[in-house]
C-alpha cells in the first residue's frame, strides 16, 4: 500500500503542491489527471523519491520512503519517466535487461533472461530484440522503456505489493499500443500490485483507472472513484474547456468529448 | 555467441599487446631479439639461461626500453579506461579527457608550477618528485573535469554542444596560459614546456614508472566495478537512480579517478590526445557499448595502441624521435570526425 499524507512542495513562487493526501491499495491502478503545469509530474517525482517534499509523509508498504535503501526501492518500484535520453547504441534486449539491474550483481541470471524475453513478448517488441535502440522510432523507443520498467518489477509474487509509476506512458504510441501499455499496467495492478500513472488522455483514464487524483494548480481537486470524481463540471473546470461525459454505446466504460461547436 | 566474440577479442588484444611489447623492446639503434629479451628478463629475475646477449643490450633494455614500454602500457591503459568511463558519465562517445580540456587543465598546472617554481621538482628528485608533479597535475585535471561536467549538464541531460564548446574554451585558455608562462620561462623550462604540449614517453625512467603506478592502476582496477552503474547512467541520471544506482557516488568516483589518471599521465608524458576516444570507440564498434566489457578490455587495447604508437614514434625518423602525441592525434582526429558524422546521421534517423 502507498500512503501519501499532506504533501507540501513549492514548485515556483506562485505554484505549490499543497495538502495532497491519498492512498493506493494493492490491486489498484490510480490515474493522476490535471491540466499542463498543474503539478502532476512533480507529484510523481515526490512519491518516487526524486524530489523531497517540503513537508508531509510517504509510506510504501508501511515504511517511510526515506528509510528504503536505493537498491531495495529499485527492486520493488519501477518508474517510467517522460525523458529517457539514451544516445549510446545499446540493443533493445540490453536496454530491457537494465530493468533487471537491481536484481543481479554483474551478470543476468537465467531467471532475469527469462523475464526479459517475457516482457519483450508482452510489449510486442520481441522482433526488435537485437536492434540498435538509437535507430528505433519514438513509439518503439517508448515501448522499450515500458518493457524495461515491467521487467524491473516482474518477479515471483512477494507478500508485499510492488509498484509501477508512469509519467505519460502513452507518449508517442499509436492508439493500439496505448491500450497495450495500459492493459499491461492494469494486469500488473490486478496481481495485487499498485500502479500510479500520470495520464493526459481522459478516455484512457476513464477506461482503466480504479481511482482518480484530480489536480488543479497544485491543489487536490478530488480523489476517489472515477464515477464520483469525473463529472462534467469537475473536469470542465480543471481543464478550462467545456467537456461532457457519455456512456459508451456498446461497452461498459464512459467516454469524454469536448462539448462545443467549431467553425463550420 | 556474443560471449565468444568477447573472449576472442580479449585474447587478440592480449596477443597484440605482447607482440607490441617485444617489438618495442627489440627495435631501435640496438636490436634485441625476442629470445634475448626473454634471456635478459630471466637474468633480471635471477634465473640463469644460456641465451647469449651483450652487456650493452642488457643495459639498453633494463635502463631505457623496459621502463619506456611499461610507461606506455600504464599511460595507454589508464587513459583508455578513463576515456571509456568519462563517456559513460557524460552519456556520449565524444567525451575524451583531452577533447573536453581535462588534459589541458593538467598540463597548464604542470607548466605553471614549473615556471613559477611552485613545486620542488628541482630539489625533490626521484619518486617524490614524480608524486609531487602528479598531485599538481591531478589538481588541474580535477578542477577542469568538475567545471566541464557542471557546464554540460542541464536537467539530467548532457548538452553535447556545451561539453565540446567548454572543452574548446578550456583548451584555448590553457594554451593562452601556457603562452604567458612561455614568455616568463628560461631555456630549460621552455624545453620542458614543449614536452608537455606535445606529449612524449621520452622521459621514461623507473622512477617515473613507479611514480605513476598507483595513480594509473587504481582507475584500471576500480572503474570496471562501476560498469553496471555507468550502463544505467546511459538512460539519464534520474533513470539510473530509479534502477538503484547511487548516482552521486558514481559521478564523484569517475571524475576523481579520471582526474587522477589524466593528472598522473600528463605529469610524466604530457598531453597524449585521442587515445581515450579511439580505444573505447573501436571496442564499441566491435562489441557494443556495454561497459561491463568495455571497461575491462579498454586498458588492454589502450596499452597495445600506445606501445605501438611509441614504436612508430621512435622508428619512423631514426635517429630523431616524433612526439607520440602527434601520432595519436594523427590517428585520433579522423576517428573523432567519423564519430561526429555518425552521430549526426543517427540523430537524423530518429
Amino acid at each position: 500500500m502507498l500512503q501519501v499524507q499532506s504533501i507540501k512542495y513549492k514548485i515556483a513562487p506562485t505554484l505549490s503542491l499543497s495538502n495532497i493526501s491519498f492512498d493506493v491499495m494493492a490491486g489498484e491502478m490510480v490515474a493522476i489527471l490535471g491540466a499542463n503545469g498543474a503539478g502532476k509530474s512533480t507529484l510523481l517525482k515526490i512519491i518516487t523519491g526524486s524530489l523531497k517534499a517540503d513537508s508531509g509523509n510517504i509510506f510504501i508498504n508501511k515504511k517511510q520512503l526515506s528509510e528504503w535503501s536505493k537498491n531495495e526501492l529499485a527492486a520493488n518500484c519501477a518508474v517510467l519517466l517522460q525523458q529517457n535520453p539514451l544516445q549510446l547504441s545499446f540493443t533493445v534486449a540490453e536496454v530491457v535487461t537494465m530493468g533487471r539491474y537491481p536484481h543481479f550483481k554483474n551478470h543476468a541470471s537465467l531467471n532475469d533472461e527469462r523475464i526479459v524475453l517475457e516482457v519483450l513478448q508482452k510489449t510486442g517488441i520481441i522482433h526488435l530484440k537485437d536492434r540498435n535502440y538509437v535507430t528505433l522510432s519514438g513509439g518503439e523507443q517508448q515501448r522499450v522503456h515500458i518493457a524495461r520498467v515491467l521487467a524491473q518489477i516482474s518477479d515471483q509474487a512477494t507478500e508485499h505489493p510492488r509498484y509501477l509509476f508512469m509519467d505519460e506512458p502513452s507518449n508517442n504510441l499509436d492508439i493500439r499500443h496505448q491500450h497495450v501499455a495500459l492493459l499491461l499496467a492494469k494486469s500488473f495492478a490486478k496481481e495485487s500490485n499498485c500502479v500510479v500513472a500520470v495520464l493526459h488522455d481522459l478516455n484512457l483514464a476513464l477506461q482503466y483507472a480504479d481511482k482518480i487524483i484530480l489536480l488543479k494548480d497544485g491543489m487536490l481537486k478530488g480523489f476517489g472513484l472515477p464515477e464520483d470524481i469525473m463529472t462534467d463540471d469537475a473536469i470542465s473546470d480543471v481543464y478550462g474547456l467545456p467537456l461532457q461525459i457519455f456512456n459508451h454505446p456498446s461497452c461498459r466504460h464512459r467516454i469524454v468529448m469536448p462539448a462545443m461547436n467549431t467553425f463550420n | 555467441m556474443k560471449s565468444k566474440r568477447i573472449k576472442t577479442f580479449t585474447a587478440t588484444s592480449v596477443g597484440l599487446l605482447f607482440i607490441a611489447v617485444f617489438s618495442s623492446i627489440g627495435m631501435g639503434a640496438v636490436i634485441i631479439t625476442p629470445l634475448q629479451i626473454a634471456g635478459i628478463f630471466c637474468k633480471a629475475m635471477g634465473v640463469t639461461t644460456n641465451i647469449a646477449f651483450t652487456e650493452s643490450q642488457e643495459a639498453v633494455m633494463m635502463a631505457i626500453r623496459l621502463p619506456r614500454v611499461l610507461l606506455a602500457i600504464l599511460v595507454g591503459a589508464a587513459l583508455s579506461v578513463s576515456g571509456a568511463a568519462m563517456q559513460g558519465l557524460f552519456r556520449n562517445p565524444l567525451a575524451d579527457p583531452s577533447l573536453i580540456g581535462i588534459s589541458s587543465g593538467a598540463s597548464l598546472a604542470a607548466v605553471a608550477s614549473i615556471v613559477l617554481g611552485l613545486n620542488s621538482i628541482t630539489t625533490l628528485t626521484g619518486i617524490w618528485g614524480s608524486y609531487t608533479l602528479s598531485i599538481i597535475t591531478f589538481a588541474g585535471a580535477f578542477l577542469t573535469a568538475i567545471v566541464v561536467y557542471r557546464l554540460s549538464q542541464s536537467g539530467g541531460k548532457t548538452i553535447i554542444a556545451t561539453m565540446l564548446l567548454a572543452g574548446i574554451a578550456i583548451n584555448a585558455l590553457a594554451a593562452a596560459g601556457t603562452g604567458v608562462f612561455t614568455y616568463a620561462a628560461n631555456d630549460a623550462q621552455l624545453r620542458s614546456i614543449t614536452f608537455w604540449m606535445l606529449g612524449s614517453l621520452g622521459a621514461a625512467t623507473w622512477n617515473n614508472v613507479l611514480g605513476i603506478l598507483p595513480f594509473t592502476l587504481l582507475p584500471v582496477i576500480i572503474l570496471p566495478t562501476m560498469a553496471k552503474a555507468l550502463n544505467a547512467f546511459a538512460l539519464g541520471e534520474a533513470n539510473a537512480a530509479h534502477l538503484g544506482t547511487n548516482t552521486e557516488r558514481v559521478k564523484k568516483t569517475v571524475v576523481l579517478l579520471t582526474a587522477l589518471s589524466v593528472g598522473a599521465t600528463v605529469a610524466v608524458a604530457g598531453v597524449i590526445s585521442f587515445i581515450g576516444l579511439v580505444v573505447p570507440h573501436i571496442i564499441r564498434l566491435l562489441l557494443g557499448p556495454d561497459n561491463r566489457y568495455l571497461l575491462l578490455i579498454a586498458p588492454l587495447l589502450g596499452a597495445f595502441l600506445l606501445v605501438s604508437a611509441d614504436v612508430l614514434a621512435r622508428t619512423v625518423f631514426i635517429p630523431a624521435e616524433l612526439p607520440i602525441g602527434i601520432i595519436t592525434s594523427l590517428i585520433g582526429a579522423p576517428v573523432f570526425l567519423y564519430i561526429v558524422i555518425k552521430e549526426l546521421n543517427d540523430q537524423k534517423n530518429i
